[in-house]
């Protein structure tokens, strides 16, 4: 296993490079037609369905396409798979293939291809074993040429929304040779220049509506603000994503220029997670007071420009089993200060922290420091809670000190967004079990942990809609009951364009751009 | 003079190993770990499973002797391991976008050499007139100018305002004129003010006074008695302008989309592509010091006062 990856990927690496450029031939010569300019930080990387970095999601999301997909609405919609069935005891999935899909090298799309797909992943499980349904994937049959079926251990209900997600249970041609990506998808990759750019033509051979553009070519763009220059200048015609593509201020600024702008419906949560296990947030009253104690709404307008809508719960209402009607931290210091008074965190004549005994009321707030938005919350948070009291030590860290300090438990609060679209809240309510989470550390302390690791266990295999929404009901409320976080903001994905590009819609995942829905003006 | 260069090429082996060594375990006792950032740029949960899977993968779950000595053992073949980021070798990356840099960076030292000894000379020569007022405005503005300020300005009034030069990318010339601008006015202006600070001091020397003296033509005087000893300290500072332009191309590649070795090492340094970072490293401790050989080779060869010296150490 040991540096296998690396020393097989120079290999692959240069074989697609070869290929890639003798494909610009091929599809120069397949169609033509107008060409959408995008932009990416980097390139899309070898476009292995089951790679991860560098393989480029977005990308991956052009190229391969899944069983099911994932529509904006938590819903699922046939893809590949025209229909399924799950068997009483949820262990067994039976998928009907769709008919006539051919991947982009012509090699039909079959129960056959789409086994040899997962029996890939599976003869890799170490690699991908994050994925729960990996590690509960028994086996795949293919009984006919249409007919798939995938065997459980036990029973796994988010199994298809797993299924829908980008990598890497998509399917490649099992005709490809390395370093060439073959996939069903609208598009396939024809030509590709290290820091430069990736360019995707129309697949002549796509089953579904055939895309406006001819080509999509995403230049490899790093920096934001360059980004929006190059939209003004023209080179580019579109900037979309939910990755920071520009900043808040730079989208206000090009909407108020007069391009097109639009936000998504929430996507994930931007959240702080608080220590239950650790110092003065073990304790419930200053985990409520800190809820209480923030104007979200003024600090969403100051900072974020208003661009992302005020959360109030851990999962935006819009996300699956999330729409509980549950009641809000309402802004309100007087009670925040009523709260830490009752619970003994009082403030001495003269003295600008609380405190209990003689331990003060003093918490550490870690974000990252390279964020220039975490910085500006976590300095907005730090005043508005020193008028209640509190103590906030800012502790700005780097990326990985970040998910170190959150895999140690070593924080008093920590900025700790949700994955988002379509892992919430199957797969980050699933991670809340297990040691190494910010979510698990930021729970320990609560008395009714077990329990509710227990109902997370239980939801995933549960096969009873009505029993798994209750289950969800309980784990949920508890949480927000208990305010082990501080919901900020509901992430959004957001696009700037220019007028020769019409018809842009958002992808209902943080990782996919549907180009394929998008027109160009004239023929809109 | 040829014992003395072999000498200070020799001097590149220890120099190199010392700072593999320096790099290698400094990078490596920070607080990160790159099996966590691998696994965040992949957009996986980092389970204690995972985590292992990519440490093994990397080869960071050995001992950080056992990790330099490997990577010591292959650097000598060339062999600098596999980018986290890219998946590809990484010498093969470097090399990838090494002549991008190169030729940003050549051209930035040409421009930075040609507009800054005219600049220089017009300073000098015209000292307390308005050629001296302009160059000292010119170039007290690029001095205090940070590049990046630069680039966004350029951009902006070159490609938004006025439409002539496209605003990021590599292609034709047009594509280069910002970002050899940006690089380069800060060494030019440096340059600039150096070589007539340089040319005002050797015009005051008693030899020049003497040359004067002796009825030879003022242009005479210039380049022969002038020039010649104020061109000293320019070669120095250029010298040292080589480090400024490769780090100036660190920050302007990115802002201008330029597929270079910079823009290449900004976005190892942000995802903690070690194995990038100490191959970057040495092939920049490499250049320098080459460039300082090439350096002090010219300085001897326009100084016999310090050829000798050399000759006689």
């Amino acid at each position: 296993m040991k540096q296998q990856p690396g020393k097989r990927k120079p290999a692959l690496w240069g074989l697609f490079l070869l290929v890639a450029s003798l494909c610009t031939h091929a599809a120069s010569a397949v169609e033509q037609g107008p060409t959408l300019v995008y932009s990416w930080p980097v390139n899309a990387g070898p476009l292995d369905p089951r790679g991860y970095s560098p393989n480029q999601m977005y990308a991956q999301a052009m190229v391969y396409e899944p069983l099911v997909r994932y529509t904006a609405s938590g819903a699922l919609q046939p893809w590949l798979a025209s229909a399924w069935q799950v068997s009483e005891d949820g262990k067994t999935y039976t998928f009907t293939l769709r008919d006539g899909v051919r991947f982009s090298d012509g090699t039909p799309f079959d129960a056959a291809a789409a086994k040899a797909n997962l029996d890939a992943v599976l003869a890799n499980s170490q690699r991908h074993r994050w994925m729960e349904l990996v590690t509960t994937l028994d086996h795949v049959e293919a009984p006919d040429r249409l007919t798939l079926r995938l065997v459980l251990k036990h029973p796994y209900y988010p199994t298809l929304m797993e299924l829908a997600q980008v990598r890497p249970l998509r399917f490649a041609s099992p005709q490809a040779k390395p370093g060439h990506a073959v996939g069903t998808g609208p598009w396939m990759r024809v030509e590709s220049r290290l820091g430069e750019f990736d360019r995707f033509a129309r697949n002549p051979d796509y089953w579904g509506p055939r895309p406006a553009y001819g080509e999509v070519l995403v230049k490899v763009i790093p920096d934001p603000n360059s980004r929006a220059l190059a939209l003004q200048a023209g080179e580019l015609e579109l900037i979309q994503g939910a990755a920071g593509e520009i900043t808040a201020g730079t989208f206000v600024r090009l909407r108020d220029q007069g391009f097109a702008t639009a936000l998504s419906a929430p996507l994930a949560t931007r959240t702080l997670a608080m220590n239950t296990g650790r110092g003065p947030t073990r304790d419930l009253a200053v985990r409520q007071a800190i809820n209480h104690a923030l104007d979200k709404q003024a600090i969403i307008d100051k900072i974020l420009y208003g661009l992302e809508p005020r959360a109030d719960t851990l999962f935006a209402p819009n996300m699956p089993y999330a729409d509980l009607g549950l009641k809000p931290y309402a802004y309100d210091p007087a009670l925040a200060a009523r709260q830490l008074d009752e619970a003994g965190w009082t403030l001495a004549p003269g003295a600008t922290v609380r405190s209990k005994g003689d331990q003060p009321l003093s918490i550490e707030l870690v974000f990252l420091g390279t964020s220039a938005l975490q910085k500006s919350l976590a300095e907005v948070f730090q005043g508005e809670l020193a008028k209640l009291g509190i103590h906030i030590d800012l502790r700005a860290v780097e990326d990985g000190a970040l998910v170190r300090r959150q895999r140690d438990g070593d924080f008093g609060m920590i900025f700790a967004d949700t994955w988002g679209a379509p892992y919430d809240p199957h797969s980050f309510v699933s991670s809340m079990r297990y040691a190494g989470h910010a979510d698990y550390m930021a729970q320990r302390g609560l008395a009714i942990k077990d329990e509710l690791d227990q109902r997370i266990g239980q939801v995933l295999a549960s096969t009873d809609e009505q029993q798994r929404a209750a289950q969800y009901r309980f784990i949920l409320s508890t949480l927000h009951e208990q305010a082990v976080y501080l919901p900020i903001s509901y992430l959004t994905a957001i696009s700037v364009r220019r007028d020769s590009v019409n018809n842009v819609q958002f992808g209902s995942t943080l990782f996919d751009v549907p180009f394929e829905v998008m027109t160009p003006a004239e023929e809109h | 003079m040829l014992r003395y260069i072999c000498l200070r090429l020799l001097l590149l082996v220890p120099v190199m190993l010392a700072v593999s060594l320096l790099v290698f375990f400094l990078l490596h006792l920070g607080s990160t770990d790159p099996a966590l950032d691998y696994l965040r740029l992949s957009h996986i949960p980092p389970t204690d499973a995972a985590i292992a899977e990519v440490r093994q993968t990397l080869g960071l779950d050995r001992p950080l002797y056992a990790q330099y000595w490997t990577w010591l053992c292959n650097a000598v073949q060339l062999d600098f391991g596999i980018s986290y980021l890219t998946g590809r070798p990484v010498l093969d990356d470097l090399l990838y976008y090494l002549p991008a840099t190169l030729q940003l960076g050549g051209l930035a030292l040409a421009c930075t050499l040609l507009l800054s000894i005219p600049l220089g000379l017009m300073a000098a020569r015209w000292q307390g007139r308005w050629p001296d007022h302009a160059v000292r405005a010119v170039t007290f503005l690029g001095v205090s100018m940070p590049n990046f300020w630069l680039a966004f300005l350029l951009i902006a009034l070159f490609s938004l305002w006025l439409g002539w030069l496209p605003p990021l990318g590599r292609g034709g010339a047009g594509h280069l004129v910002m970002p050899v601008l940006a690089i380069a006015l800060m060494s030019m202006s440096i340059n600039a003010r150096l070589l007539r600070a340089s040319l005002l001091e050797a015009s005051g020397q008693r030899h020049v006074t003497y040359a004067r003296a002796r009825g030879l033509p003022e242009r005479r005087v210039w380049r022969d008695h002038v020039l010649r000893n104020a061109w000293l300290p320019l070669v120095t500072a250029t010298g040292m302008h080589i480090g400024e332009l490769i780090g100036g191309a660190l920050v302007i590649e990115t802002i201008f989309a330029w597929p270079g070795v910079g823009r290449f090492a900004v976005s190892a340094v942000l995802n903690r592509d070690f194995p990038v970072m100490q191959c970057f490293t040495l092939l920049l401790t490499g250049l320098l010091m080459v460039c300082n050989l090439v350096v002090d080779v010219c300085y001897a060869w326009l100084d016999p006062r310090s050829r000798l010296q050399g000759v006689s150490a």
